[in-house]
């Protein structure tokens, strides 16, 4: 084959005014804008492009489209490396680079080749069968190396994506000729009409309909391919850009779909159909006419259909040179050109050429003489393929048409038509006629036909195979699985009939092309070997995506900063300042510490942590879900949603409750503080807010229905400060806090709202920079200044064990409080400290950790808080299910302190117990671990069988693989009194 | 904070969101009784924008939400409702927990194109709740080429993200 370029007017696609040169393999190839890489390759007579998936077997340019199976290459360099993608869907642009994916050393020299010598041992589902022994790990990297068709980039994706979503009246997919009469039609009946197509720049009718589109106020895109079709009318497409943006992706939301598809053309079998050379014969007349390509000097047309003679005659017109049909029918409809030679009833029987064809061999169906015919282009016309892919994903059932050996939609589907080839109309006239009444909304049934008789069987019968007198190539039916037509009589002898069994055996019908230019022929052929006809043999189920897709144009920007949702606390700028490693929890940007120069994140916790139980530290807690109740019947519904009792709360005072589900199991905590006589402030977990107001709204709105209830989230209206350590109030003191939060006043659990003004003079130390005696706002830092009148909630409890102040205030104001706060505090040693150190605080105390040390089976009893339930006279959510056998089983896991033997060695958190290594009957696992500086050995909380029935017991523990001994003892590990709190000694 | 010849972005510092709440049992009388003193219009139907800021936007059945870019107004309903003062309505002050962006221009569509469905983007006149990559936000279309779009403060910094890397999507694109 040596392809070579025709002269205008041939090739409407290109502009020869705008020549560029790309680079194949190393090698300048030289096209015209408009080219595809493939045309561009196939103009300079290159054929050769790659080497197939298994057996390493030197591929070419099969297609014209998106169904191409081989002449896949990888696009760009590093970072911006597209492997595998299609040659055929590819614009040429200056500069481009494209590759062969899967050869070594080279394209031509290719060592993976080899592989073509021990076929025999490679039959389809080998690896079920072969190289098990020793073990098939020991041969699966080679195999797999070998199996790939391209090389990943090697970084992140440096190019740019964009999304669009659109809602449209009628959407119309394909702009050949039955999809632009739909789009007018629909549009003239005044419709709002978008009408993609996949390729670049459309057909050749479709470009000339261009102005009457745009005049009826059509939308059109063109390279852009319909990819999806889903649910509620819904449609993804992706587009391929020369803005800033490599690919756009659409989501497309249409009242009516109008598929408008095409077909695809079935490849003839014979041996070495694979050859670079042979062609589907709809692709070679294609390039002709769109690229200005001729394929070949010399083409041979293999055909089973009447369309095989109509491509015949346009490629002579177009200039190419036919040098014989080999008809696979003995009596066709169709007439040849004149001149060229008919075999009728004939098959191929062999191909001349390794990496490019330069004859055939032709025999009679009953066997004879060979014929010889020079040829380096095979034009391959096996018949039809409606593309029903979208058709199908929507839900659609085919029906097999014997006469035109093809699969049509059976029905329409609500609001998806096809029209056109896709609807298996292939009369010219009647597709017009059908589609403009579909565009219309007009639902009339489909006129199927117009392709005249089709062998269903095309390949190459045994008795003209005999006339070789040597054995036959191989005869692909997948070209890119290397699968074989005896691959698919092996599947058949072995039982695997059913079509999803074929596909997964022998992998016909996967990867990039989903089986375009295959199903349809390995269908067939297993209908033969089990008699059956192909419509009983029936298809796989057609799944998205149409063609592949980048997935970068599905994440659509979706990287980085950008890749799911982070929110930033109202403090965020403080903390910046103060060089926090930020991680996230629950759903928002903390910081887990503050380390200083060369301090790892475990030594920086432990510092902060040492530093909160002896000075003062400073904790931004703004992610605390905060959720205001009010109501007449706020206090009644509490003590239904919480297990504790919450009506018996004074105002002004505050309780810690745990919130379960219908099944008895702990979903959150939290501590429930009084406001008012009918208001209640509602402290929940980080991240919790949600679920737990969505659980208050669906009991009220579900079950207590009658109770006057206002459940309203505030979680991001507030902030939080919280400060905590023995030196808290003296801090609090010096920032000028009212003294009646000082300990002696304020008990811890209790709660007070308070006008603050940071301008006021307190208790400061003189020598604080802070301490002044000006009242006027225009003399003190803008923090205080922000500060003044402000309402603050403030609330003591403790989830460090130290005395601490839970400051809610104005989320705009938290910037300020931190800062004025750390103005008063840095020069007494006040510390920010972060979540980690919390966590080994709170773990030093035995505090539970919803969603750490609770899980989905998690009930109060476990965690030893079902003190007082028997006693709470009125009913709550979970009760009932706490009092099933199962719940108050001894046997259940028990939330205990776990102390290393060796005080040394950390526990790791997911570490299980066990009496022997596992797998071994488990009894339980580790929640929670910490180093505790202050009692200098590690601690941690475990959830374990009947765990408080065995304090004080030594129990294995196991983690990848290694053993770990421990003691099981009571928690709190510090301050077991819990006197620290109360901040007496301040 | 940004502007092209088709699409206008100014952040609303002084945005003010106030939730007026009611018990689903005693009607919404309370609520109406505090719009009418402070001369606000009538609490609107599901979907649709009443007022031209401040506006009023239905929430759900026993919650609107009054949205304005000043107090003005404010502090008389949220007196009126605030907790304690009715047994069957309270008024919340949510505006230190929302981030506002205004919109004006003939590109609004096609931004917003970008950042939500089509479906979801608030037609003039009308305002909505919709998804916007991954998050929810509160929009309200007094008019054809403006826009508010209202989104909780903590993902300011996520907003900003996408709205800056949908702008960079619509320069120069065709759609």
């Amino acid at each position: 084959m040596s392809g070579y370029r025709l002269a205008a007017p041939q090739g409407a696609w290109i502009d020869r005014t705008k020549p560029l040169r790309f680079q194949f393999n190393g090698r300048e190839v030289h096209g015209f804008a408009g080219d595809t890489v493939a045309s561009a390759l196939l103009a300079q007579g290159i054929v050769h492009v790659g080497r197939s998936f298994k057996l390493h077997r030197p591929r070419g340019i099969f297609s014209c489209g998106v169904e191409e199976p081989t002449g896949l290459l990888d696009v760009g360099l590093g970072h911006a490396r597209t492997p595998n993608t299609r040659a055929t869907d590819i614009a040429a642009r200056e500069g481009l680079k494209a590759f062969t994916g899967n050869a070594w050393p080279s394209l031509e020299w290719d060592l993976a080749a080899l592989a073509q010598r021990f076929a025999a041992l490679l039959p389809a589902g080998f690896y079920y069968k072969t190289f098990m022994w020793p073990h098939w790990h020991l041969f699966e990297p080679a195999i797999r190396r070998m199996a790939g068709l391209g090389v990943a980039a090697d970084g992140p994706d440096p190019e740019r994506y964009d999304q669009v979503s659109r809602q449209v009246q009628v959407l119309v997919v394909g702009g050949g000729a039955a999809g632009v009469q739909a789009a007018l039609s629909a549009a003239q009946s005044g419709q709002h009409v978008l009408l993609l197509e996949g390729a670049a720049q459309g057909d050749l009718a479709s470009l000339a309909h261009l102005p009457a589109l745009r005049q009826a106020g059509v939308e059109v895109h063109t390279g852009c391919t319909v990819f999806g079709l889903y649910d509620h009318g819904l449609a993804a497409a992706t587009q391929t850009t020369a803005g800033a943006a490599r690919e756009r992706l659409w989501t497309i939301r249409a009242d009516r779909i109008v598929l408008a598809t095409g077909a695809f053309e079935r490849p003839m079998l014979f041996p070495d159909n694979d050859r670079p050379g042979v062609m589907l014969a709809g692709a070679v007349l294609r390039y002709a006419t769109h690229c200005g390509v001729a394929c070949g000097r010399c083409v041979v047309v293999a055909t089973a259909c009447d369309s095989g003679y109509e491509t015949a005659k346009a490629l002579m017109t177009a200039g190419l040179s036919v040098a014989a049909i080999v008809d696979h029918r003995s009596v066709a409809a169709g007439e040849p050109p004149a001149g060229v030679p008919v075999l009728r009833g004939s098959a191929i029987v062999a191909v001349k050429g390794r990496r490019a064809v330069q004859g055939v061999s032709v025999a009679a169906h009953g066997g004879g003489a060979l014929q010889h015919i020079e040829t380096d282009c095979i034009a391959s016309a096996g018949g039809w393929a409606p593309a029903v892919n979208l058709y199908s994903m929507a839900g659609g059932k085919l029906r097999w048409v014997d006469h035109a050996a093809m699969f049509v939609p059976d029905r329409t589907l609500a609001g998806i038509e096809s029209v056109g080839a896709c609807a298996g109309i292939f009369d010219a006239e009647q597709a017009q006629a059908h589609a403009s009444s579909v565009g219309r909304g007009v639902a009339v049934p489909a006129p199927v036909g117009g392709t005249g008789h089709v062998s269903a069987n095309n390949r190459t019968a045994d008795s003209a195979l005999a006339a070789l007198e040597a054995a036959p190539g191989k005869i692909f039916v997948d070209l890119q699985n290397d699968v074989t037509a005896s691959d698919i009589a092996l599947a058949a002898r072995e039982n695997y009939r059913s079509v999803e069994h074929l596909k997964r055996y022998t992998t016909m019908g996967m990867a990039t092309d989903q089986g375009k230019t295959s199903n349809v022929n390995a269908l067939v052929l297993m209908g033969e070997l089990t008699q059956r006809c192909p419509g009983e043999v029936g298809t796989t189920k057609f799944r998205p995506p149409f063609k592949p897709v980048t997935l970068g144009a599905l994440a659509a920007g979706r990287t980085g900063e950008r890749h799911k949702p982070l929110k930033r606390m109202p403090g965020h700028a403080w903390h910046t300042a103060h060089g926090p490693l930020w991680e996230e929890f629950g759903g928002w940007q903390r910081p887990a510490a503050y380390p200083r120069a060369g301090e790892s994140l475990a030594a920086a916790a432990e510092r902060e942590a040492l530093h909160v139980r002896t000075q003062v530290g400073l904790f931004e807690a703004s992610p605390l879900g905060k959720i205001e109740l009010y109501g007449p019947d706020a206090a009644d519904f509490l003590d239904l949603m919480v297990v504790g009792t919450m009506s018996t709360l004074p105002v002004g005072g505050a309780r810690y409750g745990l919130l379960l589900n219908e099944n008895g199991v702990i979903f959150d905590d939290g501590i429930v503080a009084r406001l008012g006589e009918q208001h209640f402030w509602v402290h929940t977990t980080s991240g919790g807010a949600e679920r737990v107001a969505l659980a208050f709204e669906e009991w009220l709105q579900c079950e207590y229905v009658h109770h006057r209830v206002l459940v309203t989230p505030v979680t991001s209206a507030w902030g939080n400060v919280t400060v905590s350590g023995p030196k808290a109030w003296a801090l609090l003191r010096a920032a000028g806090f009212d003294a009646r939060l000082a300990p002696a006043a304020m008990r811890h659990m209790t709660v007070c709202e308070i006008a603050f003004d940071a301008t006021r003079p307190a208790h400061r130390p003189a020598h604080h920079p802070a301490h002044h005696s000006a009242h006027d706002s225009a003399h003190h830092p803008a923090h205080q200044a922000a500060l003044q009148g402000l309402s603050l909630r403030v609330m003591r409890a403790s989830f460090t064990g130290e005395l601490a102040y839970e400051i809610s205030l104005l989320a705009t104001h938290t910037q300020a409080l931190l800062e004025h706060l750390w103005a008063v505090g840095e020069p007494m040693g006040a510390v920010p400290f972060g979540v980690e150190a919390l966590m080994t605080l709170r773990t030093e105390k035995g505090y539970l950790h919803v969603g750490g040390d609770t899980d989905g089976t998690t009930l109060p009893g476990d965690v030893g808080m079902d003190r007082g339930i028997a006693k709470k006279t009125v009913n709550f959510a979970g009760r009932r299910s706490l009092l099933r056998p199962a719940a108050t089983d001894p046997r259940r896991m028990q939330l205990v302190g776990l102390v290393p033997s060796d005080r040394r060695t950390r526990l790791p958190v997911g570490a299980h117990v066990a009496a022997t290594k596992p797998p071994a009957p488990i009894e339980g696992f580790v929640t929670s671990s910490h180093h505790s500086p202050n009692l200098g050995y590690p601690v941690a909380l475990a959830m374990l069988a009947g765990g408080r029935q065995r304090l004080g017991e030594r129990i294995r523990l196991w983690h990848m693989g290694a053993g770990l001994e421990a003691e099981v003892v009571a928690t709190p590990f510090f301050d077991p009194a819990g006197e620290r709190l109360h901040g007496r000694d301040t | 904070m940004a502007a092209t010849p088709e699409l206008r972005l100014r952040r609303l510092d002084a945005l003010q969101m106030l939730a007026l709440r009611h018990l689903p049992a005693g009607g919404a009388a309370p609520v109406r009784a505090a719009l009418q003193r402070a001369r606000l219009p009538e609490p609107p139907p599901p979907g649709i924008l009443a007022g031209s800021d401040p506006f009023l936007v239905w929430c759900s059945p026993s919650e609107w939400r009054l949205v304005a870019s000043e107090r003005t107004g404010f502090d008389a309903v949220a007196d009126a409702l605030k907790p304690g003062a009715d047994a069957a309505a309270c008024a919340v002050d949510l505006s230190a927990g929302v981030h506002g962006l205004e919109f004006t221009g003939s590109g609004i569509d096609a931004l917003m194109s970008r950042l939500m469905d089509a479906g979801s983007i608030a037609a003039p006149g009308c305002a909505t709740r919709g998804r916007l990559v991954d998050t929810t936000v509160l929009q309200l279309r007094p008019a054809p080429d403006r826009l508010w779009l209202i989104v909780d403060c903590a993902l300011e910094g996520w907003l900003t993200q996408w709205i800056e890397y949908a702008w960079q999507g619509i320069e120069g694109a065709q759609v």
